[in-house]
């Protein structure tokens, strides 16, 4: 099962679409669900994600103009929970010890969350803490040289493979990391 | 037997597509394969072995049966299973008995039909066949386990990371691949969980993940080609088949022992691999028909285009412009030569409809007429097609034969009937009946010619007259009549064919008959006035027309009959033909003599006689009847009463010897002319001695009159002579068997006599004179009468000519009664005015004569004046009047102008 994982958009504020690159992969078919960590942020950004599946999960990020997206959500896809926030509640902004506390308080065996428009992937505490960095690649408050990036999860069974897809200079990237719930 | 466990044990464990399951060795299975192979020709002969071998097994005692009560079990049970093999696969030549087997419809209840079906689709023998499938199936299980499934998941090291990820569009991608491959499914699913709704076996999902499965690896297998809809519809039909031969190979297991062999290849567990075989065979020829290559896929671009748009070409056939298309090729070479070399007429029919072939035909050879019949004759039809060998030639011709089942549908409808009816095939009795006719229309020389019936379904209700509305009916008669006509093998079919053929027979014969007609009439170049090449159809010429519909019903029945009938009808048309060409003939000659009594009339330039001019009006009449100009109805058909009335004068004419003479019913072109000749030579003749015949004519029948007479001798003998002329005509008209009795004596004293004698009789009956005059005796009446009775005497033939002869005379006496009338023509003109109110009283307004274009004002006034002196004379205006309205009023033939009616008229003005 395929999940599409991005955020950060800040379309029009920032930027003014995905990078062309990344369009042509995102086709419908493949994807089941998409999350999205939010700042879409206007209405046009969630329906284009729709077009890509229909399962569209989407919480509310500090710029989005939707204000019915919750402030955090848990999907259940296969056997994972997968936690979703923006993260700009959190601080400090990107912590790993307070994304953990969140994780806690969810219960999720995966914490996905936005807000430093930087791809992270990391197992803490045999929890699984992604982060999908910005699918435009819009800066940062803290950081105007971003790399855009979005997350493909491919959830079998007990394992979730990530594909990481990174827009470096005009060229796509792909990373392959493996979790294994234990 | 060692192998066959062995293989069967390694097979079983390995469910189709279980990625889960252990993979086979190929090494395990190429082992089984060549045990198995050398133990072949063993096993053939070792049938009478197998008993040693197996009871020194310890194996059960029921196989010694299965070596030495076959032969037995095959003289009691004819129907035994293993009876059914021996008899289709051990006997010598068994390729083509096997083929001559499906050709016939023979395999309709057996239980090897899938077999047979392989061993024809493969090509090979028997022996060879068994491993031969053996090896295919463990091909394909090869295959399904090598390459069946892409798990993209698998592969993760081997392929790099920037191929083998999920968004890659690479076509090397696993991850492509695997999208791809789930489309595939997702369309095959499609298909397969829709395919034949009405047949409940394919409605588990077992079945249809079977389906999807054969057709996954198919398209997979074969790179050029991949599932286009409709395959789905062609592997069916195998499964079904493959697995009604199971179930029946289960029972017969149950029943009887079987032989190893047997068991072998109809083994139920391989039901997958042998559809697969069996659908990967069938796809071999048909698989181009699938391709369209309407998209072009253009390497260099990567993007399809259409290569339609590029060469297209004004107004050409859509089905011109793609040459490259296989099977937009095939439909048009099946249409444009097959079709139009069997019924160019059907051919130029859809053509002019513009129903291009791939609109009905694309279904029709992409599903092998799947969607066309119920399933258990579609597999008849297959049994032939696939009997007949690789290749399906035979499918070519099932498709026209199919378009000439429903010919006459096609042709007596329009563009969305056909449609309808191409779309959605009537329902057939027989489907076997396309097998022969196919087979008929590929080779008409080695097969014998198969009756050609049609469809005559609801759509044409009349013709049939109703005894068709559904297919059943069809089948009852055809049964009917097949009873009554048992050498034909396809009994159903006959008598349809019959009556079909009756059917388009006598068209041409009708058209030969007619043309026939036309060659005699330009043979006779007549001068007279030919109004136009084309006579109207006469109630005789309908009636005639319509008897072949009539009997069509008995025709159905006795077929026998049928070939009395046509030349019966063929006769009557040539009889008809003959008649016309007379009547044609007749009124030329009348024409003539008219003219030429005008000419004496204008010459002589006496006072005009109403009669002459009445008489005249007549012959013209009658001429223009005869022309065809002047169309003849019942209206002016004169009533029975008068026929009766003159009975009387069939005594009197028996007298005269007028009946005397030989029928001329139907004269050729020679006798015609000869004929002519004879009028001729007579009218020359007659008009020498004219002056003292008619003369005297005259006198005798003025004698009896009691009025007054103002005429002069001249005009005594000008009447006589009208009188004779007409005489002259009618005889003309009633049959040539008169002339040639006048030409024979050639006597006109003895002519004269009798026109005298029929005047005495008419003057000792002068009231049932009147009384036909009164009555229907209106000259257009009579005169239409004569020639309706002249249609009817040449109808139904000679032993009429008495009463024809009669009509003549009638004719002449009704003329008689106008002679009479014009003794009282001294008071015409005080009853003049009279006359005038009396027509306006009696329903014909004033206005009626100015709505008529002039020619016709002309010709009622000059009726007028006709009756003027009738009126006088029997003091009955009204119904005589209205006669003549109604007679005058429904014609709307334009009357020649005749200058002497224009004098008639202006000098009766002038009183």
């Amino acid at each position: 099962m395929l999940v599409l994982v991005l955020g950060d958009l800040h379309i029009p504020h920032r930027c003014n679409s995905l990078p062309a690159r990344f369009k042509k992969l995102l086709v419908p078919g493949k994807i089941q669900h998409i999350l999205c960590t939010g700042n879409l942020c206007t209405k046009e950004s969630f329906d284009y994600l729709k077009t890509l599946a229909s399962d569209v999960h989407v919480v509310r990020g500090d710029f989005d103009e939707n204000m019915n997206y919750p402030e955090q959500k848990v999907v259940t896809v296969g056997q994972f929970r997968i936690g979703l926030c923006h993260g700009h509640q959190v601080v400090p902004w990107g912590d790993i010890e307070s994304l953990a506390m969140v994780q806690r308080q969810l219960d999720v065996d995966i914490l996905i969350s936005g807000q430093t428009h930087k791809f992270q992937a990391l197992e803490h505490e045999g929890k699984f803490f992604l982060n999908p960095g910005s699918a435009t690649g819009s800066y940062y408050a803290l950081d105007s040289s971003v790399i855009p990036s979005f997350v493909i999860l491919d959830i079998q069974q007990s394992t979730v493979v990530s594909y990481i897809y990174k827009l470096i200079d005009d060229e796509v990237k792909v990373e392959r990391i493996e979790y294994r719930k234990s | 037997m060692e192998v066959f466990a062995k293989l069967r044990s390694a097979k079983t464990s390995k469910s189709l597509q279980n990625e889960a399951s252990v993979p086979p060795s190929k090494e395990e299975i190429i082992n089984v394969m060549e045990s198995y192979a050398p133990e072949k020709p063993q096993e053939k002969q070792a049938e009478n072995n197998n008993n040693s071998d197996q009871l020194s097994r310890g194996s059960s005692f029921d196989t010694r049966a299965d070596g030495m009560d076959s032969p037995v079990l095959s003289a009691s049970l004819s129907h035994s299973y293993s009876t059914e093999w021996e008899k289709l696969f051990m006997t010598k030549d068994v390729m083509n008995k096997l083929k001559d087997k499906a050709m016939e419809g023979d395999l309709r209840s057996s239980r090897f039909r899938s077999l047979i079906w392989k061993v024809r689709l493969i090509g090979l023998e028997s022996t060879q066949c068994r491993f031969f499938i053996k090896a295919k199936k463990c091909l394909f299980l090869n295959y399904v386990f090598s390459q069946l499934i892409v798990n993209p998941r698998k592969a993760v090291d081997s392929v790099d990371i920037t191929l083998n990820n999920p968004l890659s569009q690479d076509e090397e991608s696993p991850w492509n691949k695997f999208f791809q491959d789930n489309e595939l499914r997702l369309t095959i699913k499609q298909d397969v969980i829709r395919t034949f709704p009405e047949v409940e076996f394919f409605r588990g999902t077992k079945m249809g993940d079977m389906m999807i499965d054969i057709l996954f690896c198919y398209s997979r297998e074969c790179a050029t080609n991949s599932y286009k809809q409709g395959m789905h519809e062609l592997l069916a039909p195998l499964i079904f088949v493959l697995h009604c031969d199971h179930q029946a190979f289960l029972h017969a297991c149950e029943i009887e022992s079987v032989l190893d062999i047997i068991k072998e290849v109809m083994d139920p567990t391989y039901l997958e691999h042998d559809a697969y075989t069996m659908f990967c065979q069938v796809m071999e020829t048909v698989e181009p028909w699938y391709l369209s290559r309407d998209m072009f896929f253009n390497p260099k671009t990567g993007s399809m285009r259409n290569l339609e748009m590029i060469n297209a070409t004004p107004f050409s056939r859509s089905q011109d412009l793609n040459p490259s298309n296989a099977i937009v090729t095939k439909l048009t070479r099946i249409q444009d030569y097959i079709l139009k070399k069997f019924d160019p007429e059907l051919h130029l029919h859809l053509e002019r409809l513009e129903i291009a072939p791939q609109i009905y035909g694309i279904r029709w050879l992409r599903l092998l007429f799947g969607r066309e019949f119920p399933m258990q004759d579609l597999l008849m039809l297959w049994d032939a097609i696939f009997g007949d060998g690789i290749g399906f030639d035979l499918v070519d011709y099932i498709f026209v034969a199919m378009l000439l089942y429903i010919k006459d549908v096609l042709l007596t409808s329009d563009y969305a009937t056909c449609l309808t009816a191409l779309m959605k095939y009537p329902p057939v009795s027989d489907v076997h009946y396309f097998v022969v006719k196919a087979r008929w229309l590929r080779e008409p020389n080695q097969q014998p010619r198969p009756p050609s019936y049609t469809h005559q379904g609801a759509y044409k209700g009349s013709s049939v007259a109703g005894s068709s509305e559904s297919i059943g009916n069809v089948s009852t008669i055809a049964k009917d009549s097949s009873t009554k006509t048992a050498n034909n093998p396809i009994g159903s079919t006959v008598s349809l064919s019959q009556v079909e053929e009756s059917m388009f027979r006598h068209n041409p014969a009708a058209s030969l008959a007619r043309m026939e007609a036309s060659n005699l009439r330009s043979a006779q170049s007549s001068p007279g006035v030919h109004h136009s090449s084309m006579f109207p159809l006469t109630p005789d010429d309908t009636s005639l027309a319509s008897s072949p519909t009539k009997s069509k019903g008995k025709q159905k029945k006795m077929s026998k009959l049928e070939k009395d009938l046509q030349e019966q009808v063929m006769r009557l048309q040539g009889e008809q033909n003959d008649i016309n060409s007379m009547c044609r003939y007749c009124a030329s000659k009348l024409d003539v003599h008219i003219g030429r009594l005008q000419q004496e009339l204008s010459r002589q330039n006496f006072e005009i006689d109403d009669d002459i001019m009445v008489s005249l009006a007549g012959l013209k009449l009658v001429r223009d009847i005869l022309n065809g100009t002047l169309k003849f109805s019942q209206n002016i058909a004169a009533d029975d009463e008068e026929i009766q009335i003159n009975d009387d004068f069939y005594g009197n004419q028996n007298g005269d010897g007028f009946n005397s003479g030989t029928g001329v019913t139907s004269p050729d072109s020679d006798i015609l002319l000869g004929a002519t000749s004879a009028v001729d030579e007579f009218s020359k003749m007659s008009s020498v001695q004219r002056g003292r015949l008619f003369y005297m004519s005259s006198d005798e029948v003025s004698s009896p009159e009691s009025g007054p007479t103002t005429a002069t001798n001249i005009a005594g003998k000008i009447k006589g002579l009208t009188t004779a002329e007409l005489n002259h005509e009618d005889n003309l008209a009633s049959g040539e068997n008169l002339y040639s009795r006048d030409k024979k004596n050639n006597n006109p004293v003895q002519f004269s006599s009798k026109i005298r004698g029929l005047f005495k009789s008419d003057s000792s009956s002068p009231k049932q004179t009147q009384a036909s005059s009164t009555v229907a005796g209106s000259k257009p009446g009579t005169a239409s009468n004569v020639e309706h009775q002249l249609q009817q005497t040449f109808k139904s033939p000679p032993n009429q000519q008495q009463r024809r002869a009669s009509h003549s005379e009638k004719e002449m006496i009704s003329f008689d009664s106008r002679r009479r009338a014009k003794s009282n023509m001294e008071t015409q003109s005080q009853y003049w005015p009279d006359f005038a109110n009396a027509g306006s009283e009696h329903g014909s307004p004033k206005g009626h004569y100015f709505d008529v274009p002039d020619s016709h004002r002309r010709n009622d006034d000059r009726r007028r004046e006709e009756h003027l002196g009738r009126e006088r004379s029997k003091s009955q205006p009204t119904t005589s009047i209205n006669l003549y309205r109604g007679a005058y009023n429904g014609e709307d033939e334009d009357y020649a102008v005749n200058p002497l009616y224009k004098l008639h008229y202006h000098q009766n003005m002038e009183h």
